[in-house]
């Protein structure tokens, strides 16, 4: 999976930024899966099309929904540039 | 997966969806035929902006359809009403912590910048405004009292006309943010002792945005903070005073005042029974919800009259978070987080991170709240 394209959303108050990331295919229930090596990982299979969201140790937080080729992402202000680089390398090499 | 949803509009309270039937024809018939500005083109066949006020003061049981003005929104017709009024250092206004935005803002502009003291009444133990406090202020002689009369957070309908008929034995101005009320329940001046009514065009009224009104009792003038083109007596150096031209600069949004008349044509048939439709629903999301034992109601009193707005939040999820889910796994629209309102949440225990908002129209089938209730079920289990 690669990622197709990345927009920055907004600044959060609390110095942390939205990204709004598109991958190149859906996101399944493997791929999401395999994102609970990252932290904890809630993933809510019985709703209308699956939710999961995802909070590291390092304050990034991941939310979406299975099926869709978009998923929304925080990322902590502390050391976002490198957490941001290390979270699209994960992406694109464990899905 | 990606299964095709249920889809379920409710977010009406930020903006009703659909429209009265036909609106959509009528803003596109507007904007496909030669443009008639009035005043401001050989082509005067319609007179819509007429045809609108007098629509609108048959609606609100006004005689005199001049003192309505038309804006272009709600928050347009507050700060026409709330700057217009001349307030100078030293005035005491008293509003509530019900308010939108669009009128503690202007209302703090002022405190900041001409030094206007703003006296805010909170809630009682009933989630009324409360009374005493209410009556403590108006000892201060305000120049101008603001209530809203629904809440945008909880639907509330406040008793305005009791907190207004006080407000006038002490000579205050009395304004009333009819923007949640107007179309979804009676709204008449005189019996709410209400000087000035604001309101917006693209909620309870059906019609499009960019489009709302300002109701003016005869003797109040407000002073004119914009002023310009009118399409009328251009041989002035000062804009007219005379209403509703006294209050209405610059080109009008002719294709939004379409849509309204026609909207407005349309409620005047079924509007009463739109919004009986809307209550009922509403008072069945709050029942179906209220069983829910994770689900926290926010103001929930099921003997209180309101509008069909249904504030809550959800034990274990964030407000935004639920809200997200709500949209993108179920299928529901609704809104999230303050509402533009962030001084109730205080007393509403909801600070500060604010509600889940459902707000629905008559529109809305009861299948909708069947699956609204199943659906915040499935969160909070």
């Amino acid at each position: 999976m690669n990622i197709a394209s990345v927009k920055k959303v907004e600044d959060c108050f609390d110095g942390g930024s939205v990204f709004s990331y598109e991958m190149d295919e859906e996101v399944t229930e493997a791929s999401i899966k395999r994102l609970g090596v990252l932290g904890r990982l809630d993933y809510f299979p019985h709703f209308p099309r699956p939710f999961y969201r995802l909070i590291t140790d390092d304050g990034l937080q991941i939310k979406g929904v299975e099926g869709e080729r978009d998923f929304q992402v925080i990322f902590p202000r502390k050391e976002k540039e490198k957490i941001k680089e290390e979270f699209e390398r994960f992406i694109t090499t464990h899905n | 997966m990606g299964q095709d949803l249920r889809s379920v509009f409710m977010n009406n309270a930020a903006g009703s969806w659909p429209k009265a039937p036909g609106v959509v024809e009528a803003v596109n018939s507007a904007l496909s035929r030669r443009p008639e500005h009035p005043g401001r083109t050989s082509l005067q066949k319609d007179d819509l902006a007429g045809r609108c006020r007098e629509l609108l003061a048959g609606i609100m049981g006004v005689e005199d359809k001049t003192r309505v003005a038309i804006t272009f929104n709600a928050t347009h017709s507050l700060n026409i009403a709330i700057m217009g009024m001349g307030l100078q250092r030293g005035d005491v206004v008293v509003t509530t912590v019900t308010e939108h935005n669009s009128v503690l803002r202007p209302l703090a502009h002022l405190a900041e910048r001409q030094g206007v003291e703003v006296i805010e009444i909170g809630l009682d133990d009933n989630n009324l405004l409360d009374f005493a406090a209410f009556c403590r202020a108006l000892e201060r002689r305000p120049k101008l009292v603001a209530i809203n009369h629904a809440s945008n957070v909880t639907g509330r309908i406040q008793d305005a006309a009791r907190y207004f008929a006080a407000a006038k034995k002490a000579g205050a101005v009395t304004l009333l943010d009819a923007s949640q009320t107007m179309g979804h329940a009676r709204v008449n001046p005189d019996e709410l002792f209400a000087d000035m009514v604001a309101f917006t065009g693209h909620k309870g009224l059906l019609g499009p945005p960019g489009i709302g009104g300002l109701y003016v009792r005869p003797g109040i003038e407000l002073e004119q903070w914009m002023v310009g083109g009118t399409g009328v007596r251009s041989d002035l150096t000062l804009h007219p005073e005379d209403m509703p031209t006294r209050l209405e600069a610059g080109t009008p949004n002719v294709p939004a005042m379409a849509g309204l008349a026609l909207a407005l044509e349309w409620l005047q048939e079924k509007g009463h029974d739109f919004a009986r439709k809307e209550m009922d629903l509403a008072r069945g999301l709050r029942e179906g919800l209220s069983q829910i034992g994770r689900v926290n109601l926010m103001d929930y009193d099921p003997a209180a009259e309101r509008v069909g707005i249904v504030s809550f939040t959800v034990e274990g999820w964030e407000v935004e978070e639920a809200g997200y889910v709500l949209q993108e796994s179920f299928g529901i629209v609704c809104r999230t987080g303050l509402h533009c309102a962030p001084h109730i949440h205080a007393p509403l225990g909801s600070a500060p991170d604010g509600t889940i908002r459902l707000s629905l129209s008559g529109f809305n089938v009861e299948r909708d709240v069947e699956y609204a209730v199943q659906s915040i079920k499935g969160l909070a289990a």
